[in-house]
């Protein structure tokens, strides 16, 4: 699996949307993506990149776009 | 007048929210003197709450009028909202001003983004001792009710703050909702030592939360098992929270680890733990564990709070005096409520609590007189802290699909049962909308047949081998 398959899959599990959904997807837009979604969402990013975000990363997680963002920091490329 | 509101300094803050809105203690008494002009005393009003100042201000002056609120959340499934208006007729709404288009009633009243209308309907006989309703924490569409009588939010509120020892200058936070028991007592407990609330929407996750609690110079964080994970994870330890002193957990029972972890972080930063425990039938707390025993007494509820009697009865209802023998939770206090209210002829009832709450929970007391939960008698499950039945469960979804099913499981999962082939994602589905939470807080499972003993009663102990 890709890299930008992997993150995309993390949605799909951590907020259980459907992966058409996926791309452009943000927190505003989201009603599955409050706090327990947050929640999930980064739990299966961190076992999925085998990484531990910092409490500014997993605030500043609010979107699909933000995300890649953060990666990049762990030196994920997507 | 309420907690002595109208002898708090007027123009100290009650409430400040993180949208900008105030509210001093001299406004309350204003607003309630402008209510009691509007509208007559002993209506049933549905309070269609968010954590905004509008939201407290409406109810806090609505319950001083006499006047009776249900306490819901502005978010509220809309058909459930549907039943709850069909099953009581309120004459009243008091709700966010946004929310004003959707409906066609008259708006008599506003104030700071909230509106109060009048449905048209006349309100229900209201027993008169009856002071306000809540629903159980629940979230599976029962329209069922408790019913709290005059003096139950009073105490509670006194007690509690009490217990933690509350002063003007605090700055309690409030992330929970204004209509969670807990959520409303921590704000009352400060209302009565005449603190400020710092009410929020903002998530626990976003940076706009720490933002304002930081700016604000919160001081009390009160959260359910659930809000301590999400510290956790956001490696808590990390921030730099001076103003924080106190923490509290309640609303459901927090790993060891975490409870652990949290006790010897107070410890070490001079700061409080608070582990508490309360129900909606008792208006909130009914137990907390003083904070100098946290660290050693990892999982435990503590003791009845000021006012209160804790202990364990048998299978007789005869109360056990040995330590470390387990029974059946049993409170009494004056932060007691009335009972539940199913239909509208319900809210003309009395008191049938008596002052006397069993829990449902099963528990233990320590030779130290602490208690500890060690089990459930009654079938519900709290998933994120939330009570939801499993009784209401398996009726939604067999009555939905026309199909037997069973419902068990712990407070991480519901585990669904069902015999029919082929609905496993259908059900899913179902229940996570009904409940609003997530699907992967559900398995369902299909089976043969769903084992019953000769009564008919399912037999859910061999169902979960």
């Amino acid at each position: 699996m890709s890299n930008l398959e992997k993150y995309k899959n993390a949605f799909v599990e951590g907020l259980e949307v459907d992966l058409s959904e996926v791309e452009g997807l943000s927190m505003e837009k989201c009603d599955k993506w409050d706090s327990i979604g947050q929640m999930s969402l980064i739990a299966v990013l961190e076992d999925a990149f085998e990484i531990e975000l910092d409490p500014e990363e997993v605030m500043a997680f609010t979107s699909y776009e933000a995300g890649i963002e953060i990666l990049k920091n762990h030196q994920i490329d997507l | 007048m309420l907690f002595d509101i109208d002898k708090k300094p007027s123009d100290r803050y009650a409430a400040i929210d993180d949208a900008g809105g105030q509210l001093t203690y001299g406004e309350l008494v204003w607003l309630r003197g402008e209510l009691a002009s509007v509208l007559p005393e002993r209506e049933l009003v549905f309070c269609l709450c968010e954590n905004r100042v509008g939201a407290l201000a409406g109810f806090l002056s609505l319950y001083d009028c006499k006047d009776v609120c249900l306490l819901l959340s502005a978010h509220i499934d809309k058909a459930l909202l549907r039943v709850l208006d069909e099953t009581y007729g309120p004459s009243y709404y008091w709700m966010p001003e946004a929310m004003a288009a959707e409906s066609n009633y008259d708006i008599v009243y506003s104030y700071k983004g909230y509106i109060l209308c009048k449905t048209g309907k006349t309100s229900p006989t209201l027993h008169p001792d009856l002071s306000m309703l809540m629903t159980t924490s629940g979230t599976t569409g029962s329209p069922k009710l408790v019913r709290h009588k005059y003096g139950n939010i009073e105490s509670n509120a006194r007690n509690v703050a009490k217990v933690f020892g509350w002063t003007p200058e605090e700055r309690g936070i409030i992330d929970l909702p204004m209509q969670y028991t807990m959520g409303l007592n921590v704000i009352n407990s400060h209302l009565y030592a005449g603190a400020t609330v710092l009410l929020v929407e903002a998530n626990l996750m976003s940076p706009k939360y720490w933002s304002f609690v930081k700016e604000q110079k919160g001081s009390n964080f009160t959260g359910v098992p659930f809000s301590y994970e999400i510290l956790n994870r956001l490696r808590f330890w990390k921030m730099d929270l001076p103003y924080l002193t106190t923490m509290a957990e309640g609303g459901g029972k927090l790993s060891d680890n975490l409870f652990k972890a949290f006790a010897d972080y107070a410890v070490e930063k001079g700061k409080r733990f608070f582990a508490t425990f309360g129900t909606t039938e008792t208006s909130a707390r009914l137990a907390y564990l003083p904070p100098e025993q946290a660290a050693t007494h990892i999982g435990s509820i503590g003791h009845a709070i000021p006012e209160g009697r804790l202990m364990l009865v048998d299978e007789n209802g005869h109360e056990i005096a040995e330590a470390d023998v387990e029974g059946e939770l049993r409170y009494e206090g004056p932060n007691v409520t009335m009972g539940y209210g199913t239909c509208v002829e319900d809210l003309a009832k009395g008191d049938e609590f008596c002052g006397v709450y069993e829990t449902g929970d099963l528990a233990k007391k320590d030779a130290d007189g602490f208690f500890y939960i060690v089990g459930r008698k009654k079938r519900f499950l709290k998933l994120f802290g939330l009570r939801v039945s499993l009784d209401q469960s398996e009726k939604i979804i067999s009555e939905h699909f026309n199909i037997e099913c069973a419902c068990t499981g712990d407070d991480n999962q519901m585990s669904i049962y069902i015999t029919q082939e082929g609905l496993k994602e259908e059900v899913k589905k179902l229940i996570s909308d009904k409940t609003g939470l997530m699907a992967k807080s559900f398995e369902v499972r299909e089976v043969e047949s769903i084992p019953r003993f000769e009564s008919g009663k399912i037999n859910y102990k061999a169902l979960s081998i």
